[in-house]
């Protein structure tokens, strides 16, 4: 099974319990194609490049949530019921890859390639140390929850 | 190095010859250098070599200016006037002599030379007796004015030609007031309150934008200013870096590769391999598709990464203050 990137970019409006609701439901649908999650990220409240137009008016700014996860590749067609989603202004589902890209928000040039391997590290030396999948979802609910 | 010393030892006879004002010393250095084959000389030895070939150069170079000072006075016509006064003359005799005699035997030559205070005295006149001893320059301010005035006065009257040639006799440089206005210009500097005036510039031919740098010739305000070329922080990037770091999510760094319009920048500008443009490319139209990132900007605020493109009622407001 491929490791893809899924994220969502959901409403400033949406309460992050509404937020983790979506998130958890995806996950739920990776668990029963036996997927994998292996990284949960937010990026938290980003600006837009260009307002995006919903029933509800322009979004200029949007909550940015990502879900790394390996699951079959047939798992794209079964999110599209998530382009019915109100809250969600996009989503994408791509295919990981090793850019450095991750907490660029913190500290622009020197240590960030350090922070993000110390972070992903950590999920996967855990990962690597039980081999049990759901202690591993149960950690990656808990760094999600720290990060926010 | 070699090669110098080499011609130095062919050329140092000659000089010595055209001169002839060796002395038996360096000419026994001289054959000393000659006879010493150059494979056998030891740092040591070389550097003493050095120095005393140093000290010839200098000594040479000084005769030959000597010479040429000489030649050059007696060329003139006017100094030759001069130079035919009992005072000057015997100078440039004795020292003819001096060239002519050193060729035989150098060691006379300090005797024939005066002393510099008695050199001195010739040449400025002594303090104490003003007029009586003309001194060397004293006759030549003479005769340089006297040569200046008549050109003046021919285009005049023939009368007042003669008063100034008749002032020009008694007429000299020190008692003109000329002095003291030089010294009153030297003492006093005249400033002005200019430095609090609203568009005050030290250098106003010269811009300086904020960043710039300028160095003490720009300073200066006797040198004409050069107008420098003004390098904005441009970003640049590399390839490998960009390979590295393009990810759509990677707003921050794509942004500088979107004009203010929100087109991207072409590989001429960038500088980067086609495959890193490709990648660029790439992962900004995945970022203007998910909302990252703009399509264009025309008409509205250029994007900067961190900023809503929202807020125009604020940018607006700034831009009325100005107005008012």
């Amino acid at each position: 099974m491929p490791l893809y990137d899924c994220l969502f970019l959901v409403k400033p409006q949406v309460r992050k319990e509404a937020l983790m609701d979506l998130v958890a439901r995806v996950a739920m649908q990776a668990y029963q194609r036996n997927g994998v999650i292996t990284d949960v990220k937010s990026f938290g409240t980003v600006q837009l490049g260009y307002g995006i137009k919903k029933t509800d008016g322009r979004h200029y700014q949007g909550q940015l949530m990502q879900m790394t996860m390996m699951v079959p590749p047939t798992f794209n067609q079964e999110l599209q019921y998530l382009n019915k989603e109100d809250q969600l202004l996009r989503w994408l589902i791509v295919k990981h890859r090793n850019a450095v890209y991750g907490l660029e928000f913190i500290n622009e040039d020197e240590g960030k390639d350090e922070l993000s391997m110390f972070r992903s590290g950590s999920l996967f030396n855990k990962r690597h140390n039980e081999d049990d999948d759901d202690d591993d979802d149960d950690d990656d609910g808990d760094e999600e929850y720290d990060v926010e | 190095m070699c090669v110098f010393v080499i011609m130095m030892f062919v050329f140092l006879p000659v000089k010595f010859a055209l001169s002839s004002s060796s002395s038996l010393v360096m000419i026994l250095a001289h054959w000393v250098f000659v006879f010493m084959p150059l494979r056998f000389l030891s740092p040591a030895w070389y550097s003493i070599c050095n120095l005393l070939l140093s000290v010839i150069a200098s000594f040479l170079k000084q005769m030959m200016r000597r010479i040429a000072f000489q030649k050059e006075l007696l060329r003139q016509p006017s100094l030759c006037g001069l130079l035919s006064s009992k005072q000057v003359l015997p100078l440039f005799f004795r020292n003819q002599s001096y060239r002519t005699d050193n060729g035989n035997s150098g060691r006379n030559s300090d005797n024939s030379f005066e002393s510099s205070d008695d050199f001195e005295r010739r040449l400025f006149g002594d303090i104490s007796n003003d007029e009586k001893n003309d001194s060397f320059y004293r006759k030549l301010d003479k005769l340089e004015k006297a040569h200046g005035k008549s050109g003046i006065g021919s285009k005049l009257n023939s009368d007042d030609s003669r008063i100034i040639d008749g002032i020009s006799d008694s007429f000299n440089s020190l008692s003109d007031g000329m002095d003291e206005k030089l010294k009153e210009a030297a003492r006093t500097f005249v400033y002005s309150d200019e430095i609090h005036d609203e568009n005050y510039k030290f250098r106003p031919d010269v811009t300086f934008y904020p960043g710039m740098t300028y160095t003490t010739r720009d300073l200066d305000l006797t040198k004409p200013g050069v107008q420098k070329r003004f390098k904005r922080n441009v970003f640049e990037t590399t390839t490998q870096e960009v390979l590295k770091k393009a990810d759509f999510r990677n707003v921050r760094f794509l942004s500088n590769f979107l004009t203010e319009a929100g087109i991207i920048i072409k590989r001429s500008q960038t500088r980067i391999s086609a495959k890193a443009q490709r990648k660029v490319a790439r992962e900004i139209k995945t970022a203007r598709a998910f909302g990252l990132m703009p399509f264009t900007t025309m008409g509205t605020k250029p994007f900067i990464f961190g900023r809503s493109m929202k807020d125009e009622a604020e940018d607006y407001k700034y831009e009325d203050n100005t107005r008012r």
